[in-house]
């Protein structure tokens, strides 16, 4: 049994968009998973679903509204992040033109978490950044360039590299791949993947691509409007899809054999738009676009069921209106 | 574009370099007018500096009386004219180019940094900071700029240096105001997110991670800025508030020669076209610079 | 052939730099027929918008056009008047941006910007009130859009991303057209709502009997959309092939790499990704451009540039491993 590196229970994170009227925008609402170490954790959403607010709020750079943060065995909501926690966890965003500060060059860029850390002795600085930038697979010649004058995948190849200066045991992915060709993407994902191997890293990779993450993730979990629909080990997942709006999603894929499309779900014609996350329907937040929506999911908001093991699913066709097989 | 192949070690960090500076000069120079700038505001600080060497009498800028060759019309010898004291326009011309240079470049060397500095803290910060400074600014831009000015330089003793703090004092909250806007966008940008979730200090994340990204901005309205200083200066030794004669400055030598106009019309015209000479140099750089750091593809 | 609409030859566009000319656009080869739905697939910076801008001559002003010819019905775009350029903008060619937002203008409304749309698309005709109305309306209804009246009263600021995209190609179907060319419409939207929006694309082209260029990154997206796809690289149309033959047997090794770099539903990994990087643009090296980055290349692929070989009837590619 390996060790839980980050444990969220019944996360809440709501932004006030009128006081006196009590409206919120419930970005993440009582969301529950954990990361173990080794582990790439698959977050996947569309836009509005509260997947890059969670992990906001695990950095602290949002403050949660409930639920408990439990990183290395202690709880962290609404806690200043400690020195030890900014060592220990990074994040990579998605924009990688706007993640790196442009008047500087790499060099800098990437000696500022090994100075605040501490990690080498300053006159070693550079061998360290020369090291890091070969573990990411660019040369030295990297060094003394400016962000502005290499293309957007060596820039992400960048950033990978700053969160690795600090040698952290958990790293967050905010859809790094998501602005880039899938000539780069491969060259990025290979990489993340052997450090993964190397050394025991624990990923949350957030993403919208589901074929992507069918090749790097060992857990998947599907958010919606704040809420998460479906949490599975990938084989189960990819295996056994259950929630409709999971298997919308895996069906709006395009893909480019004749043996992928065997494994989407029959055609379920994608529908209706997303609702706006401070207007969430009554009931089952889903039930707008639901092809398979009962009386019931207008009604009543379904509860996480374990379907198999360690396959849970929020749907109530899975649990109050099972239909007769 | 991407870049392409590896360049050597040794000489890639001189070699990026120069390959700034093409396209700086690029970027510029695709405005010819930029051009012109350039070399009216280089021409101007060569006659500041080498004003003993180029005015033609240097000694009629002090308290120097020639009735016999006073007001005297352009000619070979005195190219602009004498006024009516026989002083030769053009040595004084030169030299109130010293004057006016020096007064811009001591203004915004305070202005500036002080300015800049106010406006990373209530950019960054937010909150109280921000209420307190950006007040303060409003304040002092509320206040008409010249009147202020005017107002400050009566209550000291009217000199250079009175009219230069009168000056300061109402031109750094441009620069509070234009930082503090970028400092506050900046500060929602993912770099300095990713500084702050590092560990960075707030001294590294002002001055290493924003103030870089403001300098290009700055420097523009800098070059601008140093033509209406003189404007302003010029303004105020108008008003016989900045320097006392026989010490030449613009402002003075055409409220002088206003008097005499139209007959002796080379006492006022010389010097405004110096000022405007000077100015349009200033503006025309500005605009280029403005150009030069223009992101976007070349 | 005869039923020819569109077709680019040798189109060379050169952009003007600091550094001397980018040839971003490097003798370009095209044809689309009526009725036939064309794919332009290749990644960022290999000159599909460039390629796609000069068929209505909207490229930036750093952009010229060096040497090549755009037929379209015969007549050259390029060679075009003003004016005749104008109306085949008002009426045959229209084209869909990959930015919807930037697409519409923020202060007038939906109405607005359609009406204006059918106002120009026939100066001498002077079209009423209610008919453009009408127009307009019936244009909503056909993207599937539920309530029009609401939705042309509306800003685009109102409405979704999904919503605007839909709307921006009800704003190219409105007046009737022969040619639409569609920039990676979906690319910026949700998973869900881009194929919602494939799927219009689709469905419309086909009930109008219009061309359709699209440009796309992604090799799937062409796969259920088009007939026909060009893969481009480098500024160069490497391979053109039939979908089901493209994707049967990619022959060149660009499209041969980015096939598998696409991260497959069926797992097993993701591939190395093609070795190196693009080429720069200004003095690119003689020969094919994929040179430098291509597994099987051999001495003649950096010393000349190959010209497109068919390799059955519907199947040519640019590579001297078929040659």
């Amino acid at each position: 049994m390996s060790k839980t590196v980050l444990q969220v229970n019944h996360l809440k994170t709501y932004f006030t968009v009128d006081k006196r009227k009590n409206l919120f925008v419930r970005a993440v609402d009582d969301v529950s998973f954990s990361i173990d170490q080794g582990e790439i954790v698959a977050l996947v959403g569309e836009s509005g679903s509260g997947k890059s607010t969670i992990a906001y709020t695990i950095m602290g750079m949002y403050e949660t509204s409930g639920g408990e943060i439990i990183f290395d065995g202690e709880d962290i909501a609404n806690k200043k992040r400690t020195f030890d926690f900014k060592k220990k966890a990074q994040i990579v965003f998605q924009d990688p033109g706007s993640s790196l500060n442009s008047h500087q060059d790499v060099k800098e860029i990437l000696s500022l978490p090994l100075k605040v850390h501490k990690v080498v002795k300053p006159s070693q600085l550079e061998t360290k950044i020369i090291e890091t930038l070969d573990r990411v697979g660019l040369s030295e010649d990297f060094m003394y360039k400016s962000p502005t004058a290499i293309g957007g995948g060596e820039k992400q190849l960048v950033s990978i590299a700053r969160a690795l200066c600090s040698n952290p045991e958990f790293i967050i992915l905010d859809e790094p791949t998501s602005n880039l060709d899938v000539s780069i993407q491969a060259k990025i994902i290979n990489m993340l993947l052997k450090l993964h191997e190397e050394q025991s890293l624990s990923y949350l990779f957030i993403t919208h691509d589901l074929s992507l993450v069918r090749n790097i993730s060992t857990k998947v979990i599907i958010m919606y409007l704040g809420k998460i629909c479906e949490i599975a080990n990938t084989e189960e997942f990819y295996g056994n899809p259950h929630h409709p709006y999971t298997q919308m999603l895996l069906s709006a894929i395009p893909v480019v054999s004749e043996e992928e499309e065997q494994l989407k779900p029959s055609r379920i014609r994608s529908t209706g738009e997303i609702p706006s996350p401070v207007n969430i329907p009554k009931g089952c937040s889903f039930n707008t676009r639901c092809h398979r929506a009962v009386p019931l999911c207008f009604e009543e908001d379904p509860e996480m069921i374990e379907v198999t093991k360690g396959h849970f699913v929020r749907c109530h066709l899975y649990g109050k209106c099972k239909p007769e097989l | 574009m991407e870049n392409q192949g590896r360049i050597h070690k040794n000489t890639f960090m001189k070699e990026s370099t120069r390959e700034n500076m093409r396209m700086y000069w690029y970027k510029f120079s695709r405005n010819k007018l930029s051009v012109l700038g350039l070399l009216l505001v280089i021409s101007s600080i060569v006659i500041a500096i080498f004003a003993p060497v180029i005015a033609p009498f240097p000694q009629h800028v002090e308290a120097f009386v020639d009735y016999n060759n006073a007001s005297l019309a352009p000619s070979s010898t005195y190219w602009f004219g004498t006024d009516i004291f026989g002083r030769d326009i053009l040595s004084r011309i030169i030299f109130a180019f010293r004057g006016a240079l020096y007064m811009s470049i001591i203004v915004l060397a305070i202005a500036v940094p002080v300015g800049t500095l106010l406006g990373l803290i209530a950019g960054y910060f937010g909150g109280w900071f921000e209420v307190v400074i950006m007040r303060l600014t409003d304040i002092f831009l509320s206040i008409p700029a010249i009147i202020l000015a005017l107002s400050i330089a009566s209550v000291l003793e009217p000199n250079l240096t009175s009219s230069m703090i009168a000056v300061t004092v109402m031109w750094w909250p441009w620069y509070t105001r234009m930082v503090a806007g970028m400092a506050k966008s900046y500060s929602k940008e993912y770099f300095i997110k990713n500084a702050e979730l590092i560990g960075a200090s707030k001294f590294h994340i002002l001055f290493r991670e924003i103030l870089p990204n403001c300098i290009s901005p700055i420097l523009t309205k800098m070059a601008l800025d140093v033509g209406w200083v003189m404007l302003i200066g010029a303004t105020l030794s108008y008003c016989g508030l900045g320097e006392q004669p026989p010490t030449p400055a613009f402002g003075q030598m055409i409220s002088d020669g206003s008097k005499y106009m139209p007959d002796l019309w080379w006492m006022t015209i010389y010097p405004a076209m110096a000022i405007a000479y000077i100015i349009l140099g200033f503006n025309l750089l500005g605009d280029g610079i403005s150009d030069m750091f223009n992101k976007g593809r070349q | 052939m005869t039923n020819e609409l569109l077709s680019i030859k040798d189109l060379e566009v050169w952009y003007k730099t600091y550094r001397g000319y980018a040839k971003v656009v490097n003798g370009v080869n095209l044809t689309v027929n009526k009725g036939e739905k064309v794919g332009v697939v290749g990644e960022s910076g290999c000159g599909k918008t460039t390629t796609m801008k000069s068929i209505l001559r909207m490229n930036v002003q750093s952009a010229y056009v060096n040497s090549g010819e755009i037929l379209y019905s015969g007549e050259n775009i390029l060679k075009m008047n003003e004016a005749k350029l104008q109306e085949i903008r008002r009426r045959d060619i229209a084209m869909i941006s990959q930015e919807p937002s930037a697409a519409l203008n923020p202060v007038f409304t939906i109405g607005e910007q359609i009406r204006d749309v059918i106002r120009y698309s026939d100066t001498k005709k002077k079209f009423t009130k209610e008919e453009m109305q009408s127009k307009a309306i019936d244009a909503i209804k056909s993207v599937m859009i539920s309530d029009p009246e609401r939705i042309l009263a509306s800003y685009p600021y109102q409405l979704s991303g999904g919503m605007k995209q839909r709307i921006c190609i009800a704003m190219g179907l409105v007046v009737p057209r022969n040619v639409l060319i569609a920039d990676e419409p979906g690319t910026a939207l949700d998973v869900t709502i881009q194929d919602q929006i494939h799927r219009l694309l689709h469905n419309l082209v086909e009930e109008k009997d219009m061309s359709l260029i699209m440009i796309t990154h992604s090799l799937g997206v062409a796969r259920e959309l088009v007939d026909r796809i060009h893969v481009m690289y480098a500024g160069d149309v490497v391979e053109v092939a039939k979908t089901d033959d493209l994707f049967k047997k990619p022959l060149h090794p660009y499209t041969i790499g980015l096939l598998d770099c696409v991260p497959k539903l069926s797992g097993g990994g993701i591939s190395e990704g093609i070795y190196g990087y693009v080429p720069s643009y200004i003095n690119p090296a003689p020969g094919c451009r994929f040179a430098s980055r291509c597994p099987k290349a051999t001495q003649i692929c950096r010393e000349q540039k190959p010209s497109m070989t068919s390799v059955d009837a519907e199947h040519s590619v640019a590579c001297f491993n078929y040659q």
